[in-house]
């Protein structure tokens, strides 16, 4: 019998203009790793949510078809019973977290079970040393940082002994080593435990290839359901593939066969007759900007936070007028810090900034509103309104414009962001790309700024969202602003900087063209440059590394048909 | 640095939620019923070795600043509308309704020993907040109301989430051009609501997912496990000692109090119940050192 079984199940949210979910079908047996892949909207959560029947329970709203989990009708047995089988692990920690300490919370869902007190006992030490969570057990839940956050939730949840553990998107607000833990710990549960797993997530890279199922959803509807070489197979060289980047190049250059890992990738390139090429040449880095003027400027810049540690330390950086430059380094490096003496939230213990060849500081910055854009890593921050119009309005109205010309400039706004549908909604609703992308188009209303500075702007975001947002940003630049952007994401700095700067310990370890940082590293790297930097060197983008697959493949091909013409 | 608790080995710490409920009350109880300013002070510095002891000094500073600026301010307002004392030290003008703005001695000395009683309450708060574990303190909560634990509970659990929003929104407005804090008073209510009003949805939101999770995690399924805690030779003690204060603060308030600011000051020293800070002297003493020996001589820890 299997654990799950949906039957033409179509479910409407109240007011729901369409449904969340289309006539979906589904089957998942015992101790299956299924990975649910599709846009944002898709109805992914939606679907998980019904797993443990916060749908229709929790959400109202209209059902209509069966769903059965764990032996119990999901309608008819609503959340409660479904607690103990069914485990799910949302999206953002700071959204789960109930108790104040980390012993408490792991107790929590237990009590609530309502299970003697040795079991509670045993089983919270058995979780706390499991998941390498006993030095923080007394520890304040809001000090800690989102991975060991979400690895709490977790422990919290497989203390339950779930029979299926759901992960809604569990990494995205993770930075990348925190999300490469947690995806490990999450295999090795699944490994060591048979745990059947549904998970959502955008980071397809660090877990498409050991997920036993791929479901792709669009519009509520089940599109693909099969295993992960097949769901690269059935992609093909789509546009828009929800592949990880290596498969995703393959399947662009028309390639057969289609590995999901890095090392996959290199072992069918090293099985091509006659091998591949002993050199591509390395690719120009390209030039960078070396305008007469500085956007952004900071000399031997200290801070130190009061009884704190030294978050900067002689920090010299450069931002040529019209450049693009990216900082990149793990949490606790001292981006966050950087951005804000930066920008003047901070005021800096020693060293200059200047900032549009001005000495920033807090009370002066209304003043540098026209020229300056801030889009920051949590977008919520941003909106003070209460829809998508007013929010650019209030923009406006903050730049100096007002009536018509303010009305005009919103419609073209909307449009060219692919705003309109949304223009009446709440932001705060919206998807995590709508939100980026309304930040984004109200920051680059009119006046367009001279320096648009992005903390994390792809954080929460599925593949298609980042390529417009780096497309709105291409589009941006050729207008001549400088970017200014911190982030995590290799391959979209791969595609968005010209120069980028990488940050360990307070300081600037590195600094130089995009091209030159980001190859020949083993976690600065994308994925391509990982790929094929053994006979092209400085390849960081996915569309030359499709190009040199192609010829690759034509070459292979080519040779094979005069083999063949040979032999008859 | 947020003032919130942290864990740290010291006795303070390792209290049984209901020795401790029992330590914050004595002291509230001695601060609150007190009279006499030197008695107000051993239970000023008897809170001041509770902080030593509990190894919070620097998370108690931003309530020392409140209560001070607290005790500054009743200090500054209490002799301009309380005119009673024999000792006028400045004559002030008639007013009309008021009647003449005298400042006495007598009004100066209250004033500042009401003050200090305000600026020792905040700090006995400012050491509950960040020296007694919320969470056991909520046990003890939820077996008198269950609900009213866990909104405190949550409440303890989002006020630094809260202020993180907010000192975030506030800078990311900044950047944007907002003026928050610029104009009178109206023009600034007027940019701030739109502020406060997004901050209120954040936080339902906020509210809102937390339900979720908690409903995914079987929260309202009926009967809750509630947790024991060993009561340990250690909570007896302070327990004891909590009580004492507490009778002491008591027993001194009722009846007639032997200290009086008005019509003039009496003597501090000078008092039938003399026996009152010594005994709140002598029962501090022995917290500090049964607290001291705990940190210091792992035998000690052990047996008690």
């Amino acid at each position: 019998m299997a654990l799950v079984e949906i039957e033409n199940l179509t479910y409407w949210y109240p007011r729901g203009e369409r449904p969340a979910l289309r006539d979906v079908n589904l089957k998942v047996e015992k101790g299956e790793f299924v990975l649910l892949t599709g846009p944002t909207g898709c109805g992914k959560t939606t679907l998980m949510r019904l797993l443990n029947g916060l749908v229709p329970h929790f959400h109202g709203g209209c059902l209509r078809g069966k769903a059965r989990v764990c032996d119990m009708d999901v309608v008819s047995s609503g959340p409660r019973p479904l607690s103990a089988r069914v485990g799910m692990v949302f999206q953002d920690p700071e959204d789960q977290l109930v108790s104040t300490t980390v012993e408490k919370e792991v107790r929590f869902g237990l009590e609530n079970a309502g299970l003697p007190s040795p079991v509670i006992a045993k089983r919270v030490e058995e979780m706390l040393a499991g998941m390498g969570l006993s030095r923080l057990r007394r520890s304040f839940l809001p000090e800690l940082s989102g991975g060991e956050a979400q690895k709490v939730i977790l422990a919290s949840i497989l203390a339950l002994h779930p029979e299926i553990l759901v992960l809604d998107e569990p990494t995205s607000q993770l930075d990348p080593l925190s999300a490469e833990e947690l995806l490990t710990l999450v295999r090795r549960i699944h490994e060591e435990t048979g745990t059947t797993v549904i998970m959502s997530e955008h980071r397809l890279e660090r877990c498409f290839h050991y997920a036993s199922r791929v479901i792709h959803l669009e519009r509520g509807s089940v599109l693909f359901d099969g295993t992960p070489e097949e769901a690269a197979r059935w992609w093909g060289g789509r546009e828009g593939a929800f592949l990880p980047p290596v498969a995703r190049v393959f399947a662009r250059a028309g390639w057969k066969e289609i590995p999901l890992t890095v090392n996959q990738a290199r072992l069918l390139l090293a099985a091509l007759e006659p091998g591949p090429p002993e050199s591509c040449g390395r690719p120009h880095a390209e030039e960078a900007l070396s305008g007469e003027g500085a956007s952004v400027e900071a000399r031997d810049l200290w801070y130190v936070y009061p009884a704190g540690p030294e978050a900067l330390r002689g920090i010299d950086l450069r931002v040529e007028d019209k450049g693009h430059l990216v900082i990149m380094g793990e949490n606790g490096a001292g981006k966050s810090t950087l951005l804000r003496c930066l920008l003047g939230l901070l005021l800096p213990t020693r060293g200059k900034v200047s900032l549009l060849g001005w000495k920033p500081n807090r009370e002066r910055l209304p003043e540098l509103a026209s020229r300056l854009a801030y889009c920051p890593q949590n977008p919520n921050t941003y909106f003070l309104s209460s829809t998508v119009r007013g929010e650019l309005l209030r923009t406006l109205r903050l730049r100096g414009y007002r009536g018509a010309d303010a009305e005009a400039l919103i419609e073209g706004q909307l449009r060219s962001f692919g705003l309109e549908g949304v223009s009446e909604r709440n932001p705060r609703d919206l998807s995590s790309g709508e939100k980026e992308k309304l930040v984004l188009a109200s920051s680059l209303l009119p006046p367009t700024p001279e320096l648009l500075v992005l903390d994390e702007p792809t954080r929460g975001m599925d593949y298609r969202s980042k390529e417009e947002v780096l497309e709105i940003l291409r589009m941006h630049g050729e207008g001549g602003s400088t970017v200014l952007a911190v982030t995590h994401d290799v391959e979209f700095a791969a595609n968005l900087a010209e120069r980028v700067a990488l940050m360990g310990d307070g300081r600037i370890i590195l600094e130089g063209p995009t091209r030159n940082v980001l190859s020949d590293s083993l976690f600065f790297a994308p994925q391509v440059n990982r790929l094929l930097n053994d006979f092209c060197p400085g390849i960081i983008r996915e569309g030359e590394a499709v190009s040199i697959l192609k010829t690759l493949r034509e070459r292979a091909e080519g040779r094979k048909e005069r083999g063949a013409e040979t032999c008859s | 640095m947020l003032p919130v608790y942290r864990d740290k080995d010291t006795i303070i710490h390792a209290l049984h939620p209901l020795a401790a409920i029992l330590l914050l009350a004595s002291l509230l109880a001695a601060v609150l019923l007190l009279e006499n300013p030197l008695y107000l002070a051993v239970a000023g510095a008897g809170l001041a070795a509770l902080v030593f002891l509990a190894e919070v000094s620097r998370e108690v500073r931003p309530f020392l600043r409140l209560g001070l600026f607290l005790a500054f301010l009743v200090l500054i307002v209490n002799p301009l509308v309380n005119h009673r004392g024999d000792h006028v030290l400045v004559y002030g003008p008639r007013l009309p309704v008021l009647g003449r703005l005298d400042v006495t001695l007598e009004a100066l000395v209250y004033g500042a020993v009401s003050g200090f009683r305000l600026m020792l309450v905040v700090l006995a708060f400012g050491l509950a907040g960040t020296a007694l574990n919320p969470d056991h303190l909520l046990e003890v909560l939820s077996r008198i109301s269950f609900r009213s634990s866990l909104s405190a509970a949550l409440a303890v659990r989002l006020y630094p989430s809260l202020v993180l929003e907010a000192r975030e929104m506030r800078d990311v407005q900044a950047v944007r051009g907002e003026r928050l804090h610029g104009g009178g008073r109206w023009e600034r209510a007027r940019a701030q609501f739109p502020f406060w009003l997004a901050l209120f949805q954040g936080s339902l939101d906020r509210a809102a997912n937390i339900a979720e999770s908690m409903t995914a995690r079987g929260f309202g399924n009926g009967k809750v496990t509630r947790i024991r805690r060993a009561f340990r030779p250690r909570d007896a003690i302070f327990s004891f000692l909590a009580l004492g204060t507490m009778a002491v603060a008591v027993i001194s308030s009722i009846g007639k109090s032997d200290y009086r600011y008005f019509p003039a000051l009496s003597n501090p020293l000078r008092g039938t119940m003399i026996w009152v800070p010594a005994v709140m002297a002598g029962s501090f003493s022995i917290l500090v050192i049964v607290g001291r020996c705990w940190k210091r001589w792992p035998w000690w820890r052990s047996r008690i």
